[in-house]
């Protein structure tokens, strides 16, 4: 198939990203897809595709393209100072793109994880049932690698003609606060009560700063020292009283190794690991994760398993057709 | 030890670990293979996949398709059903491994560790079965138990990770060895080197046809020492996609 974009410049850790791969976690495969779900999902509904349709995830800085073929866009998330031939290009707002145009993105001003999307998709072949990107075991995506420069990105067909999918744009009131993004929701367990109770209590109170060692494995932060309950001796678990017998990582998991910089982990995490975890990432949030740019201050926030499933099925009703706009 | 009762564990609002006690042991190992099986076979709502690990197991779940509280209720019925399990399906998978330098380089380490000649660690290491009691971290990466070795070898792990472990490396870590599939860091020290992939991503080879991942929790894996002309020979048949895996089906009983 004809390509409809080339790669000039491919920013700094570009994925294409689409519905999660499910199936293989049991073999140490984890299920990765968008960072910012709902980002990708809005950017598809824009353009009328299946909301878990490929798109591309652009990390701190985005990228530069050339149209080989008329098409239509939208790009979500991050503020990456999106150019089409050098004019400003609008953000939630899908729009209409020709061949010879140049579409250029920069440095993310706010928020940290840009999604393009695409009338009718990128087009990839599936890999274990998802066209999702997993770099490390080089599953997915482009060949299973961050974009390089002179890729070529072929697109899927589009569900309508592309006049009548472009000038779409989201309800602003629908879109998330920037100073939201920083109030992280967590659900306190599985390991938590290996944690000493005022430990706990600094690990929600206490801010922390995101670590610029943060990616899609996991996001570390720095903040006070974290301490944990006596325990019996275990040969089985490790010495360190941070150490478990190794288990299974949820994705959005909090990791405290010795009690210092708390990594979550994220979409592309490994699997198991032998550290307690002292709560874990409430689903929605991982959006709000997503969007943390690098040496901000973040604060945890404990809520129930209820109370988190209130906020994902709030957060993914928004992403309705009467909540789009037409230009 | 084994708890009573097995604890659910919120991990999140799409995760739930099941812990079934905090021992590493073939017995805890065992029930948690008989549980994955009864959870995968008993179509949960709002089922995704799961992560059965040496002592739990960690179920991912759809939340809009089933509430937590729902979930745990009916899983605490169906825990209740599971029959003790004496026996599991394991097959016995041979695998070849060079051992010592240039890439077992903390072979003269480990054996020390275990105060025997370098020759001794691999002369129990490739006689033992391993068990796989559960594979991830990066893809397809077993970790094995030593299963009633002559001697259990043990070491410490590295104090601060290596930044790169070869693909292929076979390495222990306490009494577990780990068997690594892609490039990664690692911690555990480095005893041999396999020439056969255990994770082939394009799935060229025609064992991995239907998963590139090799091995499963469940699995024995015998180390088969091979020397440098042999090491070469089987590179190539892999190279060539010639290379025949030898996989025995077969059962494994708890010892009583």
């Amino acid at each position: 198939m004809a390509a409809t974009f080339a790669v000039i410049h491919p920013g700094v850790f570009s994925t294409v990203q689409a519905a999660p791969r499910r199936g293989f976690l049991d073999s140490g495969i984890p299920p990765s897809g968008p960072m910012d779900r709902f980002a990708l999902a809005m950017g598809n509904l824009l353009l009328k595709n299946p909301l878990d349709e490929a798109g591309l995830e652009m990390t701190g800085q985005g990228v530069k393209l050339e149209v080989l073929a008329e098409t239509v866009v939208a790009l979500t998330g991050a503020d990456m100072d999106a150019r089409l031939n050098g004019a400003e290009a609008p953000l939630w707002q899908s729009f209409l793109v020709k061949p010879g145009d140049v579409l250029s993105l920069g440095l993310a001003k706010q928020g940290w994880r840009g999604y393009l999307c695409v009338a009718g998709g990128l087009e990839v072949p599936p890999v274990l049932g998802s066209k999702s990107t997993y770099t490390l075991g080089g599953l997915g995506g482009v060949r299973g690698r961050i974009l390089k420069k002179g890729d070529h990105l072929s697109v899927g067909a589009a569900a309508e003609p592309l006049a009548g999918l472009a000038g779409r744009r989201a309800k602003g009131s629908l879109l998330p606060a920037p100073e939201s993004q920083y109030e992280l929701r967590v659900v306190p367990g599985p390991q938590d009560d290996h944690v000493r109770d005022e430990s706990v209590e600094t690990f929600l109170g206490q801010p922390y700063r995101v670590s610029h060692n943060s990616n899609r494995v996991g996001y570390r932060f720095e903040g006070p020292q974290l301490f944990f309950e006596e325990r019996a001796e275990s040969k089985d678990a490790g010495a360190d009283p941070s150490n478990i017998v190794d288990d299974g990582n949820a994705v959005g998991a909090i990791q405290i190794p010795a009690g210092k910089e708390p990594i979550c982990l994220g979409p592309d995490a490994v699997t198991m690991g032998g550290y307690v975890k002292i709560a874990c990432l409430i689903s929605a949030d991982m959006d709000r994760l997503a969007q943390c740019r690098l040496r901000h201050e973040a604060h945890f926030q404990a809520v129930s398993v209820e109370r988190a499933r209130e906020i994902l099925i709030a957060s993914l009703g928004r992403l309705k057709e009467e909540n789009v706009l037409t230009a | 030890m084994i708890y009573p009762e097995p604890r659910f564990l919120y991990s999140g609002d799409e995760y739930l670990t099941i812990e079934l006690g905090d021992e590493m042991t073939l017995r805890a190992n065992f029930m948690v293979v008989a549980l994955n099986e009864a959870i995968r076979q008993a179509r949960i709502t709002g089922f995704r996949e799961t992560f059965p690990g040496w002592r739990s197991l960690l179920l991912s779940y759809d939340s809009l398709a089933v509430k937590t509280a729902d979930l745990i209720a009916e899983l605490k019925g169906l825990l209740r059903q599971i029959p003790p399990v004496k026996e599991v399906p394991s097959r016995l998978i041979e695998l070849p491994c060079k051992y010592g330098s240039p890439w077992g380089k903390d072979l003269d380490f480990v054996a020390r560790q275990n105060n025997m000649p370098p020759a001794e660690v691999v002369r129990i290491h490739s006689e033992t079965i391993h068990w796989t009691g559960m594979v991830g971290f990066t893809p397809g990466s077993p970790q094995l138990m030593q299963l009633n070795p002559e001697v259990l070898l043990s070491t410490p792990k590295y104090v601060s990770p290596r930044l790169y472990t070869p693909t292929g490396a076979v390495a222990l870590g306490g009494s577990i060895t780990a068997h690594y599939p892609v490039v990664s860091p690692g911690g555990y020290q480095l005893i041999g080197l396999c020439p056969v992939p255990i994770y082939d991503r394009f799935q060229t080879l025609a064992q991995f046809e239907e998963s590139p991942v090799l091995l499963r929790i469940g699995d024995r894996i015998k180390y088969q020492r091979v020397e440098g002309e042999e090491f070469d020979h089987i590179r190539q048949l892999v190279i060539e996609y010639r290379y025949q895996y030898r996989i025995t089906q077969g059962a494994y009983r708890l010892p009583d």
